[in-house]
C-alpha cells in the first residue's frame, strides 16, 4: 500500500503542492464544463454581491426609486401607505376651504387655487405652520415610539425576499398579528433562550429537511417577517426557500434578534408554542 | 510515542481521514452553490473569491482523500488535509469569536452542524488524524 510513503520531506511537499494545483485545475475545469453544458450549471467565476431589495427603498415616493413599478406594487391601494403620510395634504384653514369652494372656478383651476391660499394662510396665521410641520415630521422619522401614527409600509408582491430594517419591522409588530407574521429562523434552543414576542419558531434546518412545513405559510396573504441572529444568513436562506415555494411578501429583518432586543423592544423566552 | 508512529496506526489514521475527506468532497461537489454560500457566511475572504474557493476546495479535498486512502503519497495527502483543517479550524474560531450564527458546510448540505464547540472538537479530532498520518514511516 505505502507507495512512495517513504519519500523525503521535499518530495512530500512537492506532492502536496501538486495535489493543491491539480485540485484547483480540476475544480475550475469541472465548473467550466458545467457552465458550457445545456442547461448551464455551476458557479459564476466571480461572485456578485447578493443584495436583497430593501423595503425602505421600495416605498413609493422613495428618492432611490425613479417611480414605483405598477407590477411590483399591485396592491398599492389595499395596503397602508407610508408615502402618503410622508407627504400629507396640508390642513387647509377655513379661508382656504372657502376659496376652493368658489363655484366660479373652472374645472382645471381648483388645484391652483388651493395652493395659493395655503401659502398665504401659512404666512399669515402662525399656528397653522407648526401643525403642518408636525404631521410631516412624524412619519419621516418613523419613530417606533409612536406606532399608532405610523402607517404600515407597502409590501410589494416580489418573487424574492425583501430586506426590512428595525423601524419598519417594529411598525408591523405594533400593528399586531393581523398585519404580519413574525418567524424566528434560528434553532429551537436559540428561540427558547429569547425571541421577538409572539414570533413563531421555524428553524431553517427543519424547513430544508421538510419543505412541507412551508405549506402553512402559502395562503397567509400577509407579510412574513423572518429573522435570525447577528451576521447570520439563515433568515435570508429561509426567505429564498419561501420565495421558491411561491410565498410572497417575505421580509427579512436582517439586523436580527439582538438588535431588536438591544433596542428594548418586546422579547419573550420559552420553547415554541406561542403563536402570533 | 513509538505506538503513535507504528504503521497500522499511521495507515489507519490516513485511511480514516481519507474517507472523511472523500465524503466531504463529494458532498460539496454535488452542491457547489451551497458551498459558496457557506464560504460567504464565514466572511473571511473577499466576496469576489468566494465562488473560486467553492470550485477548487472540494477537488483539493478529493485528491487529498484519494492520496490518503489509496496510499499514493499519503503523507502529502495528510499534509494537505492538515493544512485545510487548520484553516477550517481558524475559520470556526473566528466565526465563534464574532458570534456568527452559521452552519459549517464542512460536509456539504448533508450536515447542518452549526459552528460551535462541537464543530471545533470535530476539527481538532481530524487534525489529530492528520498529524498521525503525517508521521514518516520508520
Amino acid at each position: 500500500m505505502d507507495v512512495r510513503d517513504r519519500e523525503g520531506t521535499a518530495a512530500t511537499l512537492r506532492a502536496a503542492v501538486w495535489i493543491v494545483i491539480a485540485g484547483i485545475g480540476l475544480g475550475l475545469a469541472f465548473n467550466a464544463v458545467g457552465l458550457a453544458s445545456r442547461p448551464p450549471r455551476g458557479l459564476a467565476w466571480i461572485r456578485q454581491p447578493e443584495r436583497m431589495p430593501s423595503l425602505e427603498d421600495l416605498q413609493p415616493g422613495s428618492s432611490l426609486l425613479p417611480a414605483p413599478r405598477p407590477d411590483l406594487l399591485p396592491r398599492l391601494a389595499l395596503v397602508g401607505t407610508a408615502w402618503a403620510a410622508s407627504a400629507p395634504r396640508p390642513v387647509l384653514p377655513d379661508t382656504a376651504r372657502a376659496a376652493v369652494k368658489k363655484p366660479a372656478a373652472p374645472a382645471a383651476k381648483p388645484a391652483k387655487t388651493t395652493k395659493a391660499p395655503v401659502q398665504t394662510a401659512k404666512a399669515k396665521t402662525m399656528p397653522v405652520k407648526p401643525a403642518i410641520q408636525r404631521t410631516t415630521a412624524a412619519p419621516a422619522a418613523a419613530k417606533p415610539e409612536t406606532p399608532a401614527a405610523a402607517p404600515l409600509p407597502v409590501v410589494p408582491d416580489l418573487d424574492q425576499p425583501i430586506e426590512v430594517k428595525l423601524a419598519f419591522a417594529k411598525r408591523f409588530f405594533d400593528a399586531g398579528p393581523e398585519a404580519a407574521v413574525i418567524v424566528d429562523a434560528r434553532e429551537p434552543v436559540e428561540y427558547a433562550a429569547g425571541h421577538i414576542a409572539g414570533a413563531r419558531s421555524l428553524p431553517y434546518e427543519s424547513v430544508a429537511a421538510k419543505p412541507e412545513l412551508l405549506e402553512a405559510f402559502q395562503k397567509l396573504g400577509k407579510p412574513i417577517i423572518l429573522y435570525c441572529g447577528v451576521g447570520c444568513e439563515t433568515s435570508h436562506e429561509l426567505g429564498k426557500l419561501m420565495a421558491s415555494e411561491r410565498i410572497r411578501k417575505v421580509l427579512v429583518f436582517t439586523e436580527g434578534f439582538e438588535v431588536w432586543r438591544d433596542a428594548g423592544y418586546p422579547v419573550e423566552k420559552g420553547a415554541a408554542g406561542a403563536k402570533r | 510515542m513509538r505506538f503513535l508512529t507504528a504503521t497500522p496506526v499511521r495507515r489507519g489514521a490516513q485511511v480514516l481521514l481519507g474517507l472523511l475527506f472523500l465524503y466531504a468532497a463529494l458532498a460539496k461537489i454535488v452542491d457547489m452553490g451551497d458551498l459558496a454560500t457557506e464560504v460567504h457566511n464565514f466572511r473571511l475572504v473577499p466576496q469576489w473569491s468566494e465562488n473560486l474557493i467553492a470550485m477548487a476546495l472540494p477537488w483539493i479535498e478529493l485528491l487529498a482523500g484519494l492520496a490518503l486512502v489509496l496510499g499514493v503519497s499519503p503523507r502529502a495527502g495528510a499534509w494537505v488535509a492538515g493544512a485545510l483543517l487548520a484553516v477550517f479550524t481558524l475559520g470556526v474560531i473566528a466565526a465563534m469569536a464574532r458570534g456568527l450564527d452559521i452552519t459549517c458546510g464542512c460536509f456539504g448540505t448533508s450536515s447542518v452542524m452549526r459552528v460551535g464547540w462541537a464543530k471545533l472538537a470535530e476539527n481538532l479530532g481530524m487534525l489529530v488524524l492528520a498529524a498521525l498520518g503525517s508521521f514518516r514511516p520508520r
